[in-house]
């Protein structure tokens, strides 16, 4: 799997397996079939209520499967309510042992929540001096979120920022901010959940005919040559294979602009029902 | 102490009491399995209860949106993929009444419902505000009454429970809440009221009146309906005349609502969206109640007071809906007149650039 580097010098694969709501006979069967085709980056949060599966999952594979945990990418997220408590450092242990692991490679922010989002990013920097988490950012940010972070002072500039990105949603304003400031992209549902007008564009088919791939594999690889990291779902591993499978063709600058022009600043997730107040 | 446990105790505590009180009265304790089997008798027969309750209108009507479709909460957006609306309005039922954008060319919805009050427009708006698009539109109504801050409880908080996040509910209700959720008959007489017309097959929804073409009330009803509503108002917050300054309470009352609507007003703001006033009309039945004097004390003194720079659409006095057919009763607009009223407004905003 290719990997990127991020601006601290460590390195994050160029595409990310969700593992959101799943329970442990899925993941065990989704992670297995995603590590055996390639993938080596998971992601999780502690909101998923799963990160304890995610812990057991992932170890039990490396040890089936003899892969070294440093050829492994994890991530996970501090959510609202952890925030809420503001005990950071306390979280950041929670997560290791519900990972069994003794770092986490990306730590991020799930949101910029209220009244908090200063502070816990403050507390973050901390907890990444330490080691425990070997990069951090955040996830669902708009710029004003940006500002306000920035104009508190922060000592270490986020490493990655998570969300919502597809051709439906380029979020230009939030990519060239994050390029300016050599933040690493990771993109979540990054096909739009193949919504109907997704699925059935015929731009979009088009391209895909012409390449012999599938529309999902187009985006896809949209993802890859506009440099943000797909962070995608799927129970199925034969869909696994389709979505790995997209590194023996190159769109041209043309397609890359096509599929770009299907921005309309669609939100699949409301940001304000997950977080009120955003 | 975890809840099983206080349920046990619970449970053996009143087994102490029931046999005590068998003692005194009969002079002999009841065995056993009796008592066991009337205690499950005692339970299967809540249960039976409860669940009566809980599909009755009585208690559906105490949601603000039990079918998730006013608010595009998770339930909502997760089974609509429509984005980006052009425009959202606030208010109670004045307002909820007052907008139908089903024939207007615009992406729009209703956030209205009964008794919703200016605090419950400000956690909705900071709740579901992601569903407009960029420099979306957001009708703020003003009703006669928008101005002065009402007393709250649990059945206020309970309406939006499972509509707004629980951190929107207030923390000392939250609780309580879900219980009643999952238990309503824990609401006690109206409760079991509802499940005996349910039982009954008296359990009817309430009719939409609004949907009528035409006011079913006669002249006498209608100048009835307005003095009732007057005086209702009068009550709720201790006003004896309408054209007198605000009494000390309802001052206090104000400047929460000062404060609610600031806030309101810089977190739309601070996101880029297009604000408006609507002041929607009234049957003039009902207007000649809200004079130029009663305007300034209620309305526009309020609106001084926020203190931020918004436009108003004022159509209480506008002599187009003095038609009380355009009405179902002194103060709603049925469906014809929310129709008429909606497009003028749409109108209105695009005229002045604000859609």
């Amino acid at each position: 799997m290719d990997t990127l580097t991020l601006s601290n010098g460590k390195k994050m694969p160029c595409m990310v397996m969700s593992t959101n709501y799943m329970d442990y006979p899925l993941m065990k069967k989704v992670v297995t079939a995603g590590l055996k085709c390639g993938f080596r980056a998971f992601d999780t949060a502690r909101d998923y209520g799963n990160e304890d599966v995610v812990g057991r999952v992932i170890s039990e594979c490396m040890r089936e499967l003899h892969i070294p945990r440093e050829e492994i990418f994890i991530t996970t997220k501090i959510g609202n309510s952890q925030q809420a408590l503001g005990n950071i450092e306390q979280q950041i242990e929670i997560s290791l042992k519900n990972l069994r692991t003794e770092y986490v490679d990306l730590w991020l922010m799930h949101w910029p929540y209220p009244d908090h989002y200063v502070d816990t990013y403050k507390k973050m920097e901390k907890v990444y001096r330490t080691g425990k988490a070997r990069a951090i950012g955040m996830a669902n940010y708009r710029l004003r979120h940006f500002e306000r972070l920035f104009g508190a002072g922060i000592e270490v500039t986020p490493h990655c920022v998570q969300y919502e990105c597809h051709p439906m949603r380029t979020a230009d304003e939030i990519l060239s901010f994050c390029r300016s400031k050599d933040i690493a992209v990771q993109a979540y549902s990054p096909i739009c959940r193949m919504i109907p007008e997704i699925r059935d564009n015929s731009l979009l088919k088009e391209i895909a005919d012409k390449y012999h791939k599938t529309v999902a594999q187009v985006i896809l690889r949209w993802h890859i040559q506009r440099g943000t990291v797909p962070v995608f779902k799927s129970v199925k591993p034969e869909r696994l294979e389709e979505n790995i499978d997209i590194f023996d063709f190159e769109l041209t600058d043309d397609d890359v602009r096509a599929v770009s022009s299907l921005d309309q600043d669609y939100k699949y997730h409301l940001e304000s029902a997950s977080c009120p107040g955003y | 102490m975890k809840t099983k446990y206080k349920l046990l105790i619970a449970f053996l505590i009143c087994n102490i009491i029931v046999q005590i009180l068998c003692a005194a009265i009969f002079r002999s304790l009841i065995p056993g399995i009796v008592l066991l089997a009337l205690e499950a008798a005692a339970l299967v027969t809540c249960f039976a209860v409860n669940r009566l309750v809980l599909t009755s209108n009585w208690f559906k009507e105490l949601h603000a949106d039990p079918e998730h479709e006013i608010y595009p909460d998770n339930a909502w957006y997760r089974k609509h993929d429509e984005r980006n609306f052009d425009l959202v309005n606030l208010g109670s039922n004045s307002a909820k009444y007052a907008f139908d954008y089903t024939n207007e060319p615009v992406k729009a919805m209703n956030w209205s419902s009964g008794t919703q009050t200016l605090i419950d427009d400000y956690k909705l708006i900071r709740n579901f505000h992601s569903i407009l698009k960029e420099n979306g539109t957001v009708i703020i109504t003003i009703m006669p009454f928008t101005s002065i801050n009402k007393k709250t409880g649990l059945i206020d908080a309970f309406k939006f429970y499972k509509v707004l996040d629980s951190t929107q509910i207030a923390p000392e209700y939250r609780k309580k809440c879900g219980i009643l959720e999952r238990l309503p008959i824990c609401f006690g007489k109206p409760a079991v009221k509802a499940a005996i017309k349910k039982l009954l097959g008296r359990d009817r929804e309430m009719p939409d009146l609004s949907v009528a073409d035409k006011n079913l009330m006669n002249d006498k009803d209608l100048e009835n309906h307005a003095a009732m509503m007057i005086e209702s108002w009068k009550k709720e917050f201790s006003i004896d005349d309408l054209e007198q300054p605000l009494t000390e309470q309802n001052r206090e009352g104000r400047s929460v609502r000062v404060e609610v609507m600031g806030k309101l007003l810089d977190f739309l703001k601070e996101r880029g969206y297009r604000v408006v006033f609507v002041i929607p009309p009234v049957s003039g039945y009902l207007k000649k109640y809200f004079t130029d004097q009663f305007m300034k004390i209620y309305i526009y003194s309020y609106l001084r007071q926020v203190c931020r720079d918004i436009p108003i659409l004022n159509y209480m006095a506008n002599s187009d809906f003095f038609d009380k057919d355009l009405y179902f009763n002194s103060y709603y607009l049925n469906k014809r007149g929310a129709g008429m009223f909606t497009h003028r407004v749409i109108s209105d905003l695009k005229e002045m650039k604000m859609l």
